[in-house]
């Protein structure tokens, strides 16, 4: 009976170090990761460098090719949403601006009426 | 005696207790996961993400944006950034891309001194000591819609003393979507600066031709390049026509440097890029 009091006190002793190791000594950490995978914050900047571009060349295409990176469906709608958080987190106007017409003009794109055989 | 030899299951049911404990945290149930940095990338989107910070760059001019978009990536310096122009305009990729690692480059180098070319005396068991000049570390980064492209230094001069310039470096291009095999020419002072207008005279049997630095000056004043084809043996003249380099060929690159980013594993034709030096 005592060593099975042992061998449990020490499996449970055991798990316990080894969650906190494996948590927060070394936790898991990830590599050759794609965009979709980015913290929140390099996607939403991701995101205005795609608006900034877009300004000057005017490429929707490749505007859209590049957003598609983040694996969001709805590309106009997320663009939209981080317009919105900047804009309420006090970023400046042109950033926003930018950032609006980027969405608008992805609207417009995906209700185009689509080419009849 | 065997009242002492039971305490051995303690540690026991600790190993087992601590393999059980790192096996969930690393495997059934990882720490939270809420989003890596750019730079854990895979090489492919890591290029895309340079490029897109070099066009951003490009588009709205503001430096202190860019900068600390490139901090995240420390080991693109300014030399880095330059070589990555270089090779975007020479794969025909995006020329805002390239003139926004081009400015950006120039811009990063204004605000921190060059670093000067490591000059290592190896006395060795040779009676003279011999002197090698290294430049940039070999270069690995993808540029979309580049896959890898891998600076392979195969031979350094041992500054062949010439009026006027110094070949400091010979470096083999392995870019697999460079178009057509280069010869790359960087002229530059020996502070760094790229110098425009320099006559570069390329010969080969039966024929030659002319090209000057400068033609790029997105990239360097001092940069230029000339198309060159298999099969024929080149040499290089600057200045007052003594030659700085010679045997010069298209180089074969290992398929296998091409791998990474998409390419194939066929062994294709390289480049050559040389670095003179004003004296």
């Amino acid at each position: 009976m005592k060593r099975f009091l042992l061998l449990l006190a020490g499996t449970v002793i055991g798990v316990l170090a080894g969650a906190w190791y494996g948590w927060s000594v070394s936790p898991v950490t990830y590599n050759e990761i794609s965009p979709d995978q980015l913290r929140a914050e390099f996607q939403a900047d991701y995101v205005l460098m795609a608006a900034e571009t877009y300004a000057a060349d005017h490429d929707l295409g490749e505007a859209a090719v590049r957003l598609s990176r983040l694996g969001q469906p709805d590309l106009a709608g997320l663009v939209r949403r981080i317009a919105d958080a900047y804009q309420s987190a006090g970023f400046p106007e042109e950033d926003c601006t930018r950032l609006y017409d980027l969405a608008r003009d992805l609207d417009r794109y995906s209700t185009l009426p689509t080419a009849q055989p | 005696m065997k009242k002492y030899l039971q305490w051995i299951w303690l540690p026991v049911g600790l190993i087992l207790g601590l393999a059980l404990g790192v096996g969930y945290a690393w495997v059934l149930r990882p720490a939270d996961f809420r989003g890596a940095e750019p730079a854990s990338l895979q090489p492919v989107y890591r290029g895309e993400y340079i490029l897109l910070i070099a066009t951003a760059y490009q588009a709205t001019g503001n430096l202190d944006r860019a900068q600390t978009r490139l901090e995240l990536f420390p080991e693109l310096d300014p030399a880095v950034l330059s070589s990555l122009a270089q090779q975007v305009v020479a794969a025909r990729g995006s020329e805002d891309a390239a003139r926004g690692l081009a400015r950006l480059s120039a811009a990063l180098a204004e605000q921190t001194p060059m670093p000067s070319l490591a000059l290592t005396v190896t006395p060795g068991s040779s009676p003279t000591p011999r002197a090698t000049l290294t430049e940039n570390p070999t270069l690995a980064l993808t540029v979309p819609p580049l896959p890898t492209a891998t600076l392979k230094p195969t031979q350094f001069s041992t500054a062949t003393t010439l009026p006027g310039f110094i070949l400091v470096s010979r470096e083999q291009v392995c870019n697999p979507l460079i178009a057509e095999p280069l010869v790359q020419v960087l002229v530059r002072t020996p502070g760094g600066k790229g110098v425009a207008g320099v006559v570069i005279r390329i010969l080969w049997e039966g024929g030659g031709s002319t090209f000057v630095t400068g033609m790029k000056p997105e990239l360097s004043p001092g940069y230029a390049d000339y198309a060159i084809e298999p099969g024929k043996v080149y040499q290089i003249t600057l200045g007052d026509g003594l030659t700085v380099a010679r045997e010069l060929s298209v180089p074969e690159c290992p398929g296998a440097t091409a791998v990474a980013g998409g390419g194939t594993n066929i062994a294709f034709a390289g480049s050559w890029r040389l670095v003179f030096e004003m004296r």
